[in-house]
């Protein structure tokens, strides 16, 4: 039996890891591979000229590719705690590792802000 | 050649060939300038409404040109022609590094013969991020941080892309931590580089290797498209409904 959670090998990122940053990681790729097969079939499958029949069958399609190729289950994580709630998109970190970061003086630009 | 375009304007008391040549250089106040002694002649002295003239020293024989120069403004050339040759922009998220940086870019481009404007400040981006102060809860309790991006804008004007080139190595070479570069460059084209482009687009289906080995259609979507339309469960539903297979454009 093989690993039925990666059963392609990829490389892990540089920094934090942890099981979900692995995950998403892997996820991430998966995804980027299939982009182009994916957005055929959704055309094919979505383009009324074409005859139900083969419509159907790109649907159907679709429908069997696994689930790592699909762009909906990626979400962003923190690269500094592998946290995925209130991530900040500029720094790609979350509430707390931004704040201890940008006290800390460690973000180029970042101050606290008065106004 | 620039530098002696230049040097007429500067003075009716004599030509120089090198604008940085302290030999060539008359030692001698305007007549709008007060004469220096030794006792203030460690300070400034560029009070009076003229502008700052480097062919007349307002210090002590042996005192530096570009050393004094650093005293006052930058000094410009004229824009003449108003061809615009480059924009520069600066962006940092602090103004001192860039602004000093901005001080020096102006005096290289004097002494290379690049006529400039500004700097020109252009709109600062501020950016705001709310984040709770506490790692769990108590979300009431918040902290407000920002980042502030500066910019400006240099206009280089009526110079040749060998002087810019030149200029942009300087500034290459010189440049500031924490201050972003960036460039637009203009080059002049004759009519005749026109004439020689239509002649080229008529031969590119014939002659031009690179365009000839180009698949004919590079998206890689449709072609991903045409290859499952073209595979045989498909061909299948195409041929049994309608006949004959539907192109994928």
């Amino acid at each position: 039996m093989g690993n039925f959670r990666f059963p392609i090998k990829v490389k892990n990122p540089v920094g934090f890891l942890n099981t979900r940053i692995i995950r998403d990681n892997f996820k991430r790729q998966q995804v980027a591979d299939h982009e182009v097969t994916v957005t055929a079939l959704k055309f094919i499958s979505r383009n009324t000229l074409l005859p139900a029949r083969v419509r159907l069958e790109a649907q159907l399609q679709l429908a069997t590719m696994p689930n790592y190729t699909r762009e909906a289950q990626i979400k962003n994580r923190c690269v500094e705690s592998g946290n995925s709630h209130s991530v900040n998109r500029a720094f790609r970190l979350c509430r707390q590792q931004f704040r201890e970061r940008a006290r800390g003086g460690d973000l180029p630009g970042v101050k606290k802000g008065v106004w | 050649m620039i530098a002696g375009r230049f040097a007429s304007r500067y003075t009716g008391l004599r030509h120089s060939t090198r604008l940085l040549s302290t030999t060539s250089r008359v030692f001698q106040q305007s007549p709008t300038q007060t004469p220096l002694t030794k006792k203030n002649s460690s300070k400034v002295n560029n009070t009076s409404s003229s502008p700052y003239n480097p062919q007349v020293l307002s210090k002590e024989p042996g005192f530096p040109v570009n050393v004094e120069a650093i005293y006052h403004e930058p000094l410009r050339h004229e824009i003449k022609h108003k061809c615009l040759a480059a924009e520069v922009y600066f962006k940092s998220y602090g103004i001192q590094n860039m602004d000093f940086f901005i001080d020096f870019a102006l005096r290289a481009a004097y002494y290379l013969g690049i006529p400039i404007s500004g700097p020109k400040p252009l709109p600062t981006k501020t950016e705001d991020w709310t984040v709770i102060r506490a790692p769990f809860v108590k979300s009431k309790s918040k902290e407000n941080f920002e980042r502030k991006t500066h910019k400006r804008l240099i206009k280089a004007w009526d110079a040749n892309p060998e002087v810019i080139d030149l200029w942009f190595a300087i500034l290459n070479k010189y440049s500031m931590p924490g201050v972003g570069i960036k460039t637009n460059v203009f080059v002049q084209e004759s009519l005749s580089a026109l004439k020689e482009l239509e002649g080229a687009a008529f031969d590119i289906d014939d002659k031009s290797p690179y365009l000839k080995n180009q698949p004919e259609n590079a998206d890689p979507v449709a072609q991903r498209i045409s290859e499952i339309l073209n595979s045989s469960e498909y061909k299948k539903g195409l041929y049994e409904t309608v006949g004959k297979p539907v192109s994928s454009s």
